[in-house]
């Protein structure tokens, strides 16, 4: 019985300890995590900038991490080998071809 | 009058190559007259230099057909000149470059775009008379529709709003129209149906709500939607505003209540801001924003293809 409960006990830890968050807010800049898709480049574009594309640095062996300014909204999407592609977050906006953007606000 | 005019002359001749050379430059030397003059056009019809040459030469550069520049270059200029934002039809052009899109999809998207933003300044335009406002409206207006609301799920709002503004003083009326198109934005960037974006807020407006009552809606919203589904929260939210309840009542702090009071704290203001807006950022080795972004891939709508060390800005 014990061995059950440590057992669901470490899954729970493993899995929420390995979860990375999508955003996470520190002061005045955001931080955009992007869990490793084995994708051979990364890219990153946001309405910040006119969608320039930025290379993706690795933050971990298994995460990319982009950091921006968190008072502004703005929106944004990743190009993983050639691919558009956004994660799972709250705020989207239809992207007029088909696809969506991701939608950072502040207050969110 | 000859001297005046000899000046004139002797002073635009002096000027017009001058002008010639910084748009010839910032151009690739094969691109066509008719280009170039129509790069020209813009920058006389109020768009900057810079914006004008560096969404041209990256349409060249992705090789877009001239008649699809042609025709992005005069859909800008058709945008400023009917004092519409330039910059989400020009940003959605960058973004379809970034995303690899054939050109005339491009071409298409920003016609799209703004015909969106048309709807909403001329819908603003209805409900106030203030310019500012008027703005901060149109921009809440289109990012709503941005994120999938239709010309037929506003119309019902504009009515309610419409009424309802009829019996207020004008000093109140921009800010409850405002807070209202920001919870249908709220909604429709949640993910709910447009329908239902609709029936909630028409029925907060029928219910009378003030534009504090409007934007503790949107917080009491966007907090439960982390637990449950935006739609199915949608729903509730519908049904309690028809049983005439309202955010910050007492006895309403059942789970599933629409409108509690107490979980606005620290979402005081939502911003009506453009996501469009351009950003300045820091620089460090993860940074992102304009000016700020470090690396050698920055390459403005000149897509990802290639890898690293695109065209840049300049």
């Amino acid at each position: 019985m014990n061995r059950l409960v440590v057992s669901m006990l470490l899954a729970v830890w493993t899995l929420g300890g390995c979860a990375t968050p999508f955003q996470k807010i520190k002061g005045e800049r955001v931080y955009l995590y992007l869990k490793d898709t084995n994708a051979q480049t990364a890219f990153f574009a946001s309405s910040l900038d006119g969608f320039q594309c930025h290379p993706l640095t690795r933050h971990t062996k298994s995460s990319w991490r982009i950091s921006l300014p968190a008072n502004k909204e703005f929106t944004y999407f990743y190009i993983l080998d050639n691919q558009p592609f956004i994660p799972d977050c709250s705020y989207k906006e239809k992207d007029d071809f088909g696809f969506e953007n991701c939608v950072f606000t502040p207050d969110l | 009058m000859k001297k005046t005019l000899l000046i004139l002359m002797t002073l635009m001749l002096w000027v017009c190559p001058v002008w010639a050379d910084e748009i010839d430059d910032a151009l690739p030397e094969d691109t066509s007259l008719q280009i170039i003059n129509n790069t020209r056009q813009m920058i006389q019809t109020g768009i900057s230099q810079d914006d004008a040459t560096q969404l041209t030469r990256t349409m060249l550069q992705n090789r877009f057909q001239a008649r699809h520049i042609l025709q992005a270059q005069n859909m800008l200029m058709e945008t400023i000149q009917s004092n519409l934002p330039v910059e989400p039809v020009m940003n959605k052009a960058f973004e379809g470059m970034a995303k690899n899109k054939p050109d005339g999809l491009i071409v298409q998207a920003m016609k799209k775009t703004q015909s969106r933003y048309a709807y909403a300044y001329r819908k603003a335009q209805e409900l106030t008379p203030d310019r500012e406002m008027q703005n901060s409206l149109g921009l809440s207006i289109a990012q709503g529709m941005g994120a999938g609301l239709q010309e037929k799920d506003m119309e019902p709002v504009m009515t309610q709003l419409q009424t309802r503004i009829r019996q207020m003083s004008q000093n109140k009326v921009g800010e409850l129209c405002l807070q209202t198109f920001l919870t249908a934005r709220a909604m429709a960037r949640l993910g709910v149906d447009p329908d239902n974006v609709s029936d909630v807020v028409c029925q907060a407006l029928q219910n009378r709500f003030t534009a504090m009552e409007m934007q503790q809606l949107r917080s009491n919203f966007n907090s439960r939607s982390q637990q449950m589904s935006p739609n199915q929260l949608a729903k509730q939210f519908a049904q309690k505003l028809s049983q005439g309840e309202k955010p910050g009542e007492s006895g309403s702090s059942n789970e599933n209540n629409a409108g509690q009071s107490g979980s606005s704290q620290g979402r005081a203001s939502e911003s009506g801001n453009a996501s469009e807006n351009m950003g300045g950022s820091e620089n460090g080795s993860d940074n992102a924003g304009s000016g700020g972004a470090d690396g050698a891939g920055g390459s403005k709508g000149g897509g990802a293809n290639g890898g690293a060390g695109g065209s840049g800005k300049k």
